[in-house]
C-alpha cells in the first residue's frame, strides 16, 4: 500500500471536512436574497439614503468561498459593504448614523439591530448575522477602491475588498480550469454547480484549525486575513487537498515580508497596508503564529499513518471539533453509499480495497442481522 | 459450483491466501488479509463454506470492538458477519465467494469503521424480527 493512496484517502476526508465547515448552498442563497432586500431598503426611492446612491455586496469570507462555519452555535458572518455612490462631504459618525437611522426606519431590521464600533450589526438569529460597513468610493484610486471609517470613526481608511476578492480568485485560475475540464470529463458536477478549489478549503481548515486552537485565548488567534493573503499566495495550484494543504503552510512563512526588519503581510491589493500591525506592538504574536502553524503541521502528518476510522477521528477531533469531525466522517461514508448505489463502487483484488477505478463491481447486497 | 473451483477462483483473486479443504464436509476455509481502505488496518478474515450453506464470516485479527458497550451492528451473535439476504436472491452457491462475499466483507468494514468512529450505521441493511432466535434467523432467511 503506497503513501500516495492514504494521502488521497486522507484527501478526501478532509474535503468532507471543508464540505462540513463550509456555509450550505441553501445558506448561502438565504443570506444573498436577505442582504440584497437590505441594499433595497437602504435605496428606496425617496428615502433618506437614496439621493446617495447606496449599493450594498458582500466582502471577506462569504465573497472569497472561504467562510466557517463557527465552532459553537451556527451563526456565521456575512460581511458587507455598503458603498455610497454619491455621498457629499459628510463625516464618518454622521454616515455611519444614517445608515443606522434608515436600518431601524424598518421595524423588522429595528428588532435585529446592534450597533458595532464601525458597522451596523443585522442579527438574525441561529442562522447568520450581516455587518454592513458604509464606505464611500475612492475617487482618486477608483477600480473599486473604497473608503471607510476606521474604528474610532475619526478617519477614513483604504480598502478594496473588490480588488483583494479579484486577486484571490486570480490565485486559482489555474486549478479552476483543470477543475472544469475533469468535471467535464466524468460529467459529474456538484449538485450546487459551485466548484470548490483545495485553496478555500485550504483556507477553511486553516481557519477551523484557529478556531479550536484559540477558543480561550481569541486575542492571540491568526487574523483570517492574513491566513488567507500568505495561503493563497503560498498556493501552487494543486489538485490533492492533503499535498495542497502540507505546501501551504509550508510556504506561508516564506510569504511573509520584512519591512524595517519588522515581519509583515502586506495587502496584495494595497501595499501601503500591512494586515499584520499588530505584530509590531506584540512581536510575541508573530512567534505564536509560526508555531500555531508548526503544530498544525505536525498534527495533519500524525495522522497519515494512523489506522482505521475510529483512530483518525480521535486524532482529527481536538483539532477540529468533535460534532464536526464527526459529521464529516457521515459525509464521507455516504460518498461511499452513494457510489455503492450508483454501481460505481469496485473492489481490487489482492487488497480488498474498495475504490472506482478498477476491480470486481460490487453486486447488490443487504446487511442483515441484528 | 464446486468447492474446488471455488478454491482456485479465491487463490487467483487473493494469491496470498491460504485455502484449506475440508473433504468430509465437502467445503473449505480461506483465510487472508483485507483492508478496505488505504487507511484501514489489514484485516484478517476467515471464510468456513459448506457447499450448499451460506458462507461463515468471522474477522479474526484486529479483534472487532464494541462501542461504548453497544453490539455491533448486523451480525450473527456478534460472532459472524450478516452479508445478504437469501430472501432477495442476493446469493446461492453458483456465485463466486471471492467477487461476492469477499467484496462484500470489504464494504461491511467499511461501514464497521464508520460506525465504530461515530455511532452510526450507514451501510443500510435490514433487521430480523425482535423474537426470532438467532438459529431461526439465519434459517428464515431463506
Amino acid at each position: 500500500m503506497s503513501d500516495l493512496m492514504q494521502e488521497k484517502q486522507f484527501s478526501e476526508i478532509l474535503e468532507n471536512l471543508s464540505d462540513e465547515l463550509d456555509v450550505t448552498p441553501s445558506q448561502y442563497e438565504d443570506a444573498e436574497r436577505k442582504y440584497k432586500a437590505v441594499g433595497e431598503w437602504l435605496a428606496t426611492p425617496g428615502s433618506l439614503l437614496a439621493d446617495f446612491r447606496p449599493e450594498i455586496y458582500p466582502q471577506g469570507s462569504i465573497k472569497l468561498g472561504t467562510a466557517v462555519k463557527p465552532v459553537e452555535g451556527n451563526e456565521f458572518d456575512v460581511d458587507l459593504v455598503c458603498e455610497m455612490k454619491a455621498l457629499p462631504l459628510l463625516d464618518q459618525k454622521t454616515v455611519k448614523d444614517l445608515v443606522g437611522v434608515r436600518l431601524s426606519n424598518n421595524e423588522n431590521y429595528r428588532k435585529m439591530l446592534q450597533e458595532k464600533k464601525r458597522c451596523w450589526r443585522l442579527d438574525y438569529a441561529g442562522q447568520f448575522h450581516m455587518d454592513i460597513l458604509p464606505a464611500r468610493p475612492d475617487l482618486h484610486k477608483g477600480n473599486g477602491c473604497v473608503l471607510v471609517p476606521d474604528r474610532d470613526l475619526k478617519e477614513w481608511k483604504e480598502s478594496n475588498p473588490k480588488g483583494y476578492a479579484s486577486w484571490f480568485e486570480d490565485r486559482m485560475v489555474v486549478i479552476r480550469a483543470k477543475m472544469a475540464r475533469m468535471y467535464a470529463e466524468i460529467e459529474d458536477l456538484p449538485d450546487n454547480g459551485r466548484l470548490r478549489t483545495p485553496l478555500q478549503r485550504a483556507v477553511q481548515i486553516l481557519k477551523r484549525y484557529r478556531d479550536v486552537v484559540f477558543k480561550n485565548k481569541q486575542d492571540n488567534a491568526p487574523l483570517s486575513i492574513i491566513i488567507t493573503t500568505l495561503a493563497a499566495k503560498a498556493y501552487t495550484n494543486e489538485a490533492d487537498l492533503f499535498i495542497a494543504l502540507m505546501e501551504i503552510i509550508q510556504g506561508m512563512p516564506r510569504q511573509i515580508q520584512y519591512i524595517n526588519g519588522q515581519p509583515a503581510v502586506l495587502n496584495p491589493t494595497n501595499p501601503a497596508e500591512n494586515f499584520a500591525e499588530k505584530w509590531i506592538s506584540n512581536p510575541e504574536l508573530y512567534e505564536i503564529f509560526r508555531q500555531w502553524l508548526g503544530a498544525l503541521r505536525r498534527d495533519l502528518l500524525s495522522v497519515l499513518p494512523r489506522r482505521g476510522m475510529a483512530a483518525i477521528t480521535e486524532d482529527l477531533s481536538p483539532m477540529f471539533g468533535e460534532h464536526t469531525v464527526s459529521k464529516a466522517v457521515l459525509r464521507y461514508a455516504d460518498n461511499m453509499e452513494l457510489r455503492r448505489s450508483t454501481g460505481l463502487l469496485r473492489m481490487t483484488s489482492g487488497s480488498g480495497t474498495l475504490g472506482t477505478m478498477a476491480g470486481t463491481p460490487l453486486r447488490k447486497n443487504t446487511f442483515f442481522g441484528d | 459450483m464446486t468447492v474446488p473451483a471455488q478454491a482456485s477462483c479465491l487463490k487467483q483473486s487473493f494469491p496470498e491466501s491460504t485455502i484449506k479443504y475440508n473433504r468430509t464436509h465437502n467445503g473449505l476455509t480461506w483465510k487472508g488479509r483485507l483492508r478496505p481502505t488505504a487507511m484501514s488496518p489489514s484485516y484478517l478474515v476467515r471464510i468456513l463454506y459448506v457447499l450448499g450453506e451460506r458462507p461463515n464470516v468471522t474477522v479474526i485479527d484486529p479483534p472487532l470492538e464494541n462501542r461504548n458497550g453497544e453490539c455491533i451492528p448486523h451480525m450473527f451473535g456478534q460472532k459472524r458477519l450478516c452479508l445478504f439476504r437469501y430472501k432477495h436472491d442476493e446469493w446461492d452457491s453458483s456465485m463466486r465467494i471471492d467477487r461476492t462475499i469477499i467484496p462484500w466483507t470489504c464494504l461491511w468494514l467499511f461501514y464497521y469503521e464508520i460506525w465504530l468512529a461515530t455511532g452510526e450505521w450507514r451501510g443500510g441493511g435490514e433487521h430480523p424480527e425482535m423474537n426470532d432466535s438467532e438459529q431461526k434467523t439465519e434459517q428464515d432467511d431463506k
